[in-house]
């Protein structure tokens, strides 16, 4: 099980994470379905990541809950995060 | 129920504006020649918009286009493009912008949007996934993109709608209005925010919940992984990270490649440049990055200004592009001006490189008395002064005094007011031209030749400009010659330029940003890379080398639509005369200028491999057959515009 670690502060509200997430549950890219979601906009200056558990009843929806992608060597959201804002704790992280 | 096809929405969304009729047509009948995109909205164009429809009729077409691989993991394929018949050259009119707005209208199952017809009233078009609906756009019209995003998105009751829009600009039809996104994000060229105007179409909103779903799922996230390790270990990628597309500006201007006041010189004064270093930028104005859906690049970055006339702004932005247009071409150093000058031109949809230019040519006819403050509604046009460039930016979005003429463009502008003005306009077939010419050749020639009245995003390249590291082997694999020549010389900037025009047509189609491509440097990514993605996500098995033969056929479709509905030909690939006649006037490559015989020649080698006719520039008979494109080549023939 992998334990991620959110830092809202170098997030650049990208949601490349959301996309990727998608992709780890159905092998396809449908970010409407991620276990996390993106909030802010491009105008604001703070922007903050939302993992499944931490959403409301209406935000959750179709969405899918998080399992710290356990099939995989790294959780997709951290793999894929350009700017390492979700980390892998005791782990490998992103690619930058 | 969607049509399965990989990596599209597997829809064309039709609206007739006129009619209120809504319609959808499967995207796979274009897929397999004009690969998607841009490569689909230009084949649209050209088949639906015949030359008797002037740009404002109800009759043109205005076409939004996503791209292959928006919506997927690839780098940075989050763009979209939007084509129509152009109001400001007649002929092809081209734009292309990054944003949530492409993914989202994929997500919600569509590819393009064909817009036709003309709405009696002010309207604005809601997708939500299959639910399509033209509503009132009354209470929005006459607001600025940032009040109309607001707006939308408040009566919706949705904070995450992707909203592409006009402000007044486009509104007033003025030539060089633009369609933002996202605020900050424009399809700046050409005048496409006046055709959307002309329709009464303030926006467009899109929700879209579905999938994009790829062919060969575990082959292309392999795919993805290795271009992103392409995209991470360049170092010209990292500077995009860390600067922006500002990274090599003062670079830029110690080659001479900045257009001053109005192109009069092209090296600004180093105390200047000196004043507004990109770190300047970066430590007193940057407030944090902002990125857009799988790019590792995040070259874009939010800015506040924190005191001075504009203190409390914050926006996105700006791009490398406002260093030429608002810093050296009116010669300003305060550097917050640039900040506002960039966001005012986003809130009223103006593109900044058309306006920055057309203010630029009547900055000039001031200096020179053609024009004085009587003609300028008391305003005196003095190099530097942002202040006088704020007002005329907001007059020329109301068309209001003198306004009524930059609206116009120098071109048409410099007929209204004649004296001698059309001297100091610089266009590309009729367009204003943001670019420096003088000191790098193989970049003017891809400005010239593009088929939508300049810019550098046909075949312009950079390359030229970092010779003297390229080795020869990376020289011939990737563009097939021995050497690059320096930015100076003519030699062999003719492939390069074929090269960039072929392979930005399968960047635009694809939706990806050419920064990640051997565009920005040889060791990102090309042709071969972009065919291995595409092959994965839909499945069909594609090479580098047949991409590059759609993207001729591309870039062809656009020369065609040319020459048909304005005639441009041989005459109209030739700079503008000031780069020919007056020489760089200070910094160390004084006395640089273009020399009207050599140009000739390096165009008759562009068009030699184009395999079109020198004589003319028109295109050939066989070169189209060839391309597959024997109805182009039939209605050319008719038009007796092609040669055998």
């Amino acid at each position: 099980m992998h334990h991620l670690e959110i830092d809202n502060k170098r997030c650049i509200n990208c949601r490349t994470c959301e996309l990727a997430c998608s992709f780890h549950h159905k092998k396809s890219f449908e970010p409407s379905m991620a276990s996390l979601k993106i909030h802010g906009e491009t105008s604001e200056v703070d922007i903050s990541i939302l993992f499944f558990d931490d959403m409301t009843r209406v935000e959750r929806q179709k969405r899918v809950p998080c399992d710290h992608c356990k099939s995989e060597i790294l959780p997709f959201c951290v793999k894929y995060c350009p700017v390492g804002a979700i980390r892998a704790q005791g782990g490998e992280n992103n690619f930058r | 129920m969607r049509e399965k096809v990989f990596s599209f929405g597997g829809k064309i969304l039709r609206v007739d504006l006129g009619s209120g009729g809504i319609w959808t047509e499967p995207t796979v009948r274009y897929a397999e020649k004009f690969l998607g995109g841009r490569g689909i909205d230009e084949w649209i164009l050209y088949n639906e918009v015949k030359a008797w429809i002037t740009p404002l009729d109800p009759g043109n077409r205005l076409i939004f286009g996503t791209g292959t691989l928006v919506g997927t993991l690839a780098p940075s394929a989050t763009r979209h493009t939007v084509e129509a018949k152009s109001p400001v050259t007649g002929g092809v009119g081209s734009g292309n912008s990054c944003g949530f707005f492409s993914p989202e209208l994929k997500f919600a199952g569509y590819d393009h949007i064909v817009f036709q017809g003309k709405s009696t009233e002010p309207v604005y078009l809601l997708i939500s996934d299959q639910n399509v609906e033209i509503r009132n756009g009354s209470h929005i019209w006459g607001k600025t993109t940032w009040e109309a995003d607001e707006l939308i998105k408040a009566e919706l009751g949705d904070r995450n709608c992707q909203i592409a829009c006009i402000g007044p600009a486009g509104e007033n039809l003025v030539k060089s209005a633009c369609i933002i996104a996202n605020r900050a994000r424009a399809v700046g060229r050409c005048g496409l925010g006046a055709i959307m105007g002309s329709k009464n179409l303030k926006a467009v909103a899109v929700r879209g919940s579905g999938s994009i779903e790829v062919a060969y799922p575990n082959r292309f996230i392999e795919e993805v992984d290795n271009a992103l390790e392409k995209l991470r270990v360049s170092d010209r990628a990292n500077a995009l990270r860390t600067f922006g597309t500002y990274a090599r500006a003062v670079g830029l201007n110690e080659a001479s490649l900045s257009p001053v006041r109005n192109f009069q010189t092209d090296a600004w004064d180093p105390c200047k440049v000196g004043k507004t270093l990109p770190e300047l930028y970066k430590k007193e104005y940057e407030v944090r990055r902002q990125g857009y859906l799988a790019c590792p690049l995040y070259c874009s970055h939010l800015y506040r200004v924190g005191g001075g006339p504009y203190a409390g702004l914050l926006c996105e932005g700006f791009e490398f592009n406002d260093v030429w247009n608002f810093l050296n071409r009116l010669d300003i150093d305060y550097p917050p001006a640039v900040i506002k000058l960039h966001s005012l031109c986003n809130q009223y949809g103006l593109d900044q490189d058309s306006s920055s230019c057309a203010i630029a040519w009547a900055f000039e006819c001031f200096q020179k008395g053609i024009i004085t403050a009587k003609d300028t509604d008391g305003l005196k046009l003095e190099w530097g002064d942002h202040a006088v460039a704020v007002e005329l930016i907001r007059k020329m979005a109301y068309r209001e005094g003198f306004g009524e003429i930059l609206a116009e463009g120098s071109r048409r502008g410099s007929e209204l007011v004649g004296k001698g003005s059309e001297r100091y306009t610089i266009c590309l077939k009729g367009q204003d031209s943001m670019e420096p010419m003088r000191a790098a050749k193989g970049w003017a020639l891809g400005c010239c030749v593009s088929p939508r009245g300049g810019a550098h995003t046909r075949g312009a390249n950079l390359i030229e400009l970092s010779h003297d590291i390229i080795p020869t082997e990376v020289a011939q694999k990737i563009w097939g010659i021995s050497k690059v020549e320096g930015p100076l010389s003519y030699e062999g900037k003719a492939k390069l330029v074929v090269y960039y025009e072929r392979l930005q047509a399968i960047l635009d189609s694809l939706g990806v940003c050419l920064f990640t491509s051997t565009w920005w440097s040889p060791d990102l990514l090309g042709p071969e890379e972009y065919a291995r993605l595409y092959s994965a996500a839909t499945g069909r098995e594609t090479t580098g080398d047949e991409l590059m033969t759609a993207g001729e056929r591309i870039h062809n479709i656009e020369k065609a639509f040319n020459t048909l509905h304005t005639g441009f030909g041989r005459k109209d690939d030739y700079p503008p005369t000031r780069f020919l006649e007056e020489p760089i006037s200070n910094g160390p490559l004084q006395g640089e200028r273009l020399h009207a015989d050599k140009w000739g020649q390096m165009l008759d080698e562009y068009y030699e491999l184009h395999r079109w006719d020198k004589e003319t520039g028109w295109q050939t008979k066989r070169s189209l057959e060839d391309l597959q494109l024997r109805e182009i080549a039939d209605e050319l023939e008719k038009s007796g515009k092609l040669i055998a």
